[in-house]
């Protein structure tokens, strides 16, 4: 503990340090260097204003408007008509379902992408010595892999008569018909997005477990505690920032989930794997654009909140 | 501010973190100061954009229909085809280039997914080809992005009818021209049909009894193939039940949706009996409803004559011929033997540079010669009826269960808010299948959201 407390200390006294070195520096040559760095970033700023900040402000507009495909060529000829869209929005009963599927799929695959991701790096951290890349390869290998073919080779095996079922079949249990039965549609694609998340899980708490100090589990061990104890005491909280980035990452990808329903369901059976993107997607798909536009502000609301909470209680206590 | 310190730094620390305090303080405000006069920039901004919004007073669609004279082409055609047939036709437009030296026509293929999104980006960015190949044309009709057909395109009344009204808008101007067509027949496998000793049925009866007999054959999982939900189109199922029952998706005048009629219902109920009596898998994908046909797990399938095409390829190595599969026009219903019609349509975009060869190049596709030849580059039938009474394309096997089927069919809604009500009948059928939900209940459901829906126009 005390380590701890005096390796922040120096590092604070070190860093005021610095800033005081910054200060001394004369003011005019300051701000040259800043107009400089300004020109360097210059075509960058440009590039993300024009279609980054533009678009994005274009289509917060266009939410507030009664646009539809039909005013494509004439984008301003729309009537503002405020909140309308919004409040058609929550009249809709398929937008209601659609966020209710996109949240119980946030809520079953952030955890299980988690401590699949953190158990793989746990082990990979201390627990197996050789082929240790070998194993880091082959875990990370259904992160980069093309969605639509993984999502498309998965329905094959999920079918009523696929390996998955057969497999089960030769110890006895009858396997449900994984993509047409409304109950086991959305786990079923819960089961396939945590498979492909959890090397990006494992790669980013790998890195968050080399920067837990050695001294400290010794400590701990020396304390007479045990590899269970010592890594919820002492491994786990000096996760907590690594945990954040990994919360946010995962919250923030899930939430938006699009491809898995739209390639092996295409949000069916009856709706109950429509993701809220899926969702917008169908709602541009006929044409209604405005109302497109507002479920997916919608959705944005609900990121930045859920990103902001979680930055409050996954903070670190040390900041 | 939090200062977790322990005794072991306390002194050396809490002046310089004041200081910081204080400082940090400074630097917030500075920033919180930026960060309002953003906001407040942001906001102008979009309230001066929207302020310039509004929609004109509407004029009235007031088309004006041009017309094309006899002289020859020019310039550059550049076309987007939906499907595989731009490269495939190739010959054919070269065979234009031949006849009008001044011209050059350029062909890029665009799956069909694609097609209609990749149109209207075209639009809005005015960027438009010269002429598009496409499937659903009522979309585009309000955008004002295409253009109506001139006069001395084609004859009057020489193209088929149902095909012509797909593209046209709801007072009768014709914005598309239709290049081929197609309708879903019944195809069986001749042996099995053999085997199970059973005529080829006329009536949703003996369709029903047919289908039992096929599916009691050896080696037969299922007797016939339906889609279920959004995913597999399903609505291209229900729509000819609910014509063959006598239902039209318009009032008379064309002017309300009328779903909700008792035929909606004998459809549905008819839809689902394929399911309760065991002769359709309701769990059957759309990757290998080819496949399952072809190799005999199903007995049947609703499918148009480009399935002659799949069939060749995918029965390459046993050998291909009308002896082992059957086409035949659909059963009736109540009132006709209604089947769906699929089909192309060439448009001409709005703000096309070379709107006036594309329609000849449109005219020249559309005679009887050239028809003939799409037909047998593509296998295809050709919206000019007159083909079909030619040698060539009437003696094809499958053929003429296609061209006996003209006679009766059923289209795709030409409105704009087609895509959004076919939607909802692929879910309301689904729920009939899966959900527990009754054909009554169904066809209600599918009429309010229907209205709740509107036409479009």
């Amino acid at each position: 503990m005390t380590s701890t407390v005096v390796a922040t200390a120096t590092d604070r006294r070190a860093a005021r340090a610095a800033e005081g070195r910054l200060r001394r520096r004369s003011p005019r040559r300051r701000g040259r260097g800043g107009l400089i760095g300004l020109l360097f970033a210059l075509p960058f700023i440009l590039v993300f204003i024009a279609f980054g900040v533009g678009p994005l402000l274009a289509s917060a507009a266009m939410s507030f408007t009664d646009m539809t495909v039909s005013d494509i060529r004439n984008p301003l000829g729309v009537d503002v008509v405020g909140f309308d869209q919004f409040a058609q929005l929550f009249h809709d009963r398929l937008f209601w379902q659609s966020l209710g599927v996109t949240m119980t799929f946030v809520l079953l695959s952030v955890p299980l992408t988690l401590a699949a991701g953190l158990a793989l790096a746990v082990v990979l951290d201390r627990g197996i010595r050789r082929f240790r890349a070998l194993f880091r390869v082959g875990f990370y290998t259904p992160v980069i892999t093309s969605i639509v073919a993984v999502a498309v080779v998965w329905r094959y095996l999920l079918q009523p008569d696929g390996i998955v079922n057969s497999a089960l079949e030769t110890i006895g249990i009858v396997g449900p018909n994984w993509l047409n039965d409304t109950r086991t549609a959305l786990p079923a694609l819960v089961a396939m997005s945590v498979w492909r998340g959890m090397g990006n899980m494992m790669i980013i708490f790998l890195a968050g477990l080399q920067a837990v100090p050695r001294e400290t589990l010794e400590a701990a061990s020396v304390d007479g505690a045990g590899p269970w104890r010592s890594f919820w005491s002492v491994t786990l909280p000096q996760l907590r920032p690594t945990m954040l980035l990994a919360t946010v990452i995962l919250t923030i990808g899930f939430l938006q989930i699009f491809e898995e329903p739209f390639v092996m369901t295409g949000g069916g059976p009856l709706a109950s794997t429509t993701s809220l993107s899926l969702f917008v997607y169908n709602q541009f798909g006929y044409g209604k654009y405005a109302y497109g536009t507002a479920a997916a502000y919608v959705l944005f609301v609900i990121i930045a909140a859920l990103a902001v909470l979680q930055f409050r209680v996954l903070r670190s206590k040390e900041n | 501010m939090v200062t977790s310190v322990t005794a072991g730094s306390q002194h050396s620390i809490p002046a310089t973190d004041d200081g910081a305090q204080r400082k940090d303080n400074g630097v917030f405000q500075r920033r919180h100061t930026h960060r309002i006069t953003g906001l407040v920039t942001l906001g102008l901004t979009a309230t001066l954009v929207l302020a310039g919004c509004g929609r004109a007073d509407d004029p009235g669609m007031d088309v004006e229909v041009g017309a094309i004279d006899s002289t020859p082409a020019v310039g550059d055609i550049e076309i987007w085809a939906a499907g595989d047939f731009g490269v495939q036709a190739a010959d054919l437009f070269s065979a234009f280039e031949a006849v009008n030296d001044a011209v050059d026509v350029v062909v890029t293929d665009v799956p069909w997914t694609e097609i209609n999104s990749k149109v209207t980006n075209a639009i809005a960015a005015g960027t438009v080809p010269d002429l598009v190949l496409i499937g659903d044309v009522s979309q585009l009709i309000p955008t004002g992005g295409i253009q109506p057909v001139p006069h001395g395109v084609v004859e009057d009344g020489a193209v088929y009818e149902n095909a012509l009204k797909r593209s046209q808008n709801q007072n009768g101007v014709q914005y598309g021209m239709p290049w081929y067509v197609e309708a879903r027949m019944l195809w069986y496998h001749t042996k099995i049909a053999q085997a199970a000793g059973v005529q080829a049925p006329t009536t949703w009866d003996e369709q029903t009894a047919f289908l039992q007999k096929l599916g009691e054959v050896d080696g037969v999982d299922w007797a016939v193939g339906m889609p279920v939900g959004h995913a597999s189109f399903a609505y291209q199922a229900i729509m000819p039940f609910f014509a063959q029952a006598g239902g039209s998706a318009l009032t008379p005048d064309g002017t309300a949706w009328d779903l909700g009629s008792e035929a909606m219902v004998k459809a549905l109920a008819y839809y689902k009996s394929f399911f309760d009596l065991g002769l359709a898998n309701p769990d059957a994908s759309t990757d290998n409803a080819v496949q399952t046909f072809v190799s005999g797990q199903v007995a049947a399938t609703f499918q148009g004559s480009y399935l002659a095409a799949v069939l060749d390829q995918a029965v390459k190595v046993d050998g291909f011929s009308a002896a082992t599969f059957t086409a035949d026009v659909r059963p009736a219903g109540a009132v006709n033997n209604a089947a769906y019609l699929g089909g192309a349509t060439w448009v001409v975009p709005t703000g096309s540079k070379n709107a006036d060869s594309a329609w000849k190049l449109v005219k020249w596709l559309q005679e009887a010669p050239q028809q003939v030849s799409m037909f047998q580059i593509t296998n295809n039938l050709p919206s000019l009826t007159s083909t079909w009474t030619d040698p060539a394309v009437a003696t094809d096997a499958f053929m003429k269960a296609g061209i006996a089927q003209m006679s009766n069919t059923v289209s795709d809604v030409p409105v704009p808010t087609w895509s959004q009500v076919l939607a909802v009948i692929d879910a309301e059928s689904e729920k009939v299948v899966r959900g527990g939900t009754t054909p009554e209940d169904a066809a209600a459901t599918i009429q309010q959201r229907a209205e709740a829906i509107g036409l479009g126009w």
